[in-house]
């Protein structure tokens, strides 16, 4: 499943960059082209990034994602303020942006580390020959971390919404753009939490505890 | 499986595979058998000694220097970091972090610890951190070894 996922993005991503390379031609390089290939080249220095960091740290996960966070933000600033996204007034937006979505891959990753664990401790225990214990609940760390994230984002969520239909004047748009960025992240976390239990309570009928 | 053992005096040590059709498990078997036959030359009080990989619990280097642990034993190698990685091919050595290699068929248990980090718990006590970015890898030798 995450193979086709993986494909299917990478396609993706190639069928946006063919066609709208194509469509340079036809009407030049419009507003809406050029933020694609900004898009492609911010997601490039952020995989470079990403990568040297892997390379060059040994920190813990946590402490790993705490670091990222604050160098692709500023990236995310720079990138920003370069090609005209922020203005001097709402580049505090990026610091949310990333954050949201930093959250949400921070979660994924805890969650397959869990998995990954768990799988190879299975893989010893059989190639000793001994007894594999299925993990209960309350013994798993990932739907935790879901749910602590889970419920960080419906708070910011319904902050951001408070604060959208509580005031007016020019501090509105923020908040609008506030849940529309906690609101898609809250709906993906409950999703992930829900196929974590779900996969866990399928798994837990056929293993012993 | 059918084994047949049998001393043949003035002879190397010989062992020959017959299979009616090469498969997975032929394959795995000869990996194991060639495995056996990897060593590592690390030096102790002195002395220089070989080491059998399956003797070798982890490989680390420390200050540019590679230092290869058995049980209960230490010897330096004078090789690099990249030499062990082309020689330890199909073996139960991987790589768990940029400084160290681990030998899996010593592995006890992975456990994820407080801090988040990924510690790696040895037949005998020993603790290795583990870099998550390795853990693929990990998986990719258990499932060759549970063919």
């Amino acid at each position: 499943m995450r193979r086709v996922l993986r494909d299917t993005c990478i396609l993706a991503a190639l069928m946006i960059l063919t066609v709208f390379s194509f469509s340079i031609a036809g009407v030049g390089l419009t507003d809406e082209i050029k933020l694609v290939f900004q898009l492609f080249g911010l997601a490039l220095i952020l995989s470079v990034t990403n990568y040297v960091f892997d390379e060059i740290t040994q920190l813990s996960m946590l402490a790993g994602y705490i670091v990222k966070y604050f160098v692709v933000t500023g990236i995310v600033i720079v990138f920003g303020f370069i090609v005209g996204w922020f203005f001097p007034s709402n580049f505090w937006m990026a610091f949310i942006y990333v954050g949201v979505i930093a959250a949400i891959i921070y979660a994924l990753d805890s969650v397959k580390t869990e998995n990954d664990i768990d799988e190879i401790n299975e893989m010893v225990k059989r190639s000793n020959k001994e007894e594999v214990r299925f993990k209960s609940l309350g013994q798993r760390r990932g739907w935790k971390v879901l749910l602590v994230l889970l419920a960080a984002m419906v708070i910011l969520c319904a902050a951001s919404a408070a604060g959208y239909f509580g005031i007016t004047g020019e501090y509105k748009n923020y908040f609008l753009d506030g849940l529309a960025v906690t609101g898609p992240a809250a709906v993906i976390l409950t999703a992930v939490l829900i196929s974590y239990l779900a996969v866990y309570f399928a798994r837990s009928k056929n293993n012993p505890k | 499986m059918r084994v047949e053992q049998r001393q043949v005096k003035d002879q190397p040590l010989t062992v020959i595979v017959e299979y009616p059709e090469y498969d997975r498990t032929v394959d795995n078997l000869l990996k194991k058998i060639r495995n056996m036959n990897i060593s590592f030359t690390g030096k102790t009080d002195g002395k220089t000694v070989s080491i059998d990989v399956s003797d070798i619990y982890y490989i680390e280097s420390v200050d540019r220097k590679i230092f290869l642990y058995s049980r209960s034993d230490v010897y330096r190698y004078d090789g690099s970091m990249s030499d062990i990685d082309g020689a330890i091919v199909d073996t139960d050595l991987v790589r768990i972090s940029r400084t160290c290699f681990m030998n899996v068929s010593h592995l006890k248990e992975i456990m994820q610890i407080k801090n988040s980090h990924l510690e790696a718990l040895l037949d005998n006590d020993e603790k290795l951190i583990v870099s998550r970015k390795y853990l693929k890898d990990i998986k990719k030798i258990f499932r060759r070894k549970l063919l």
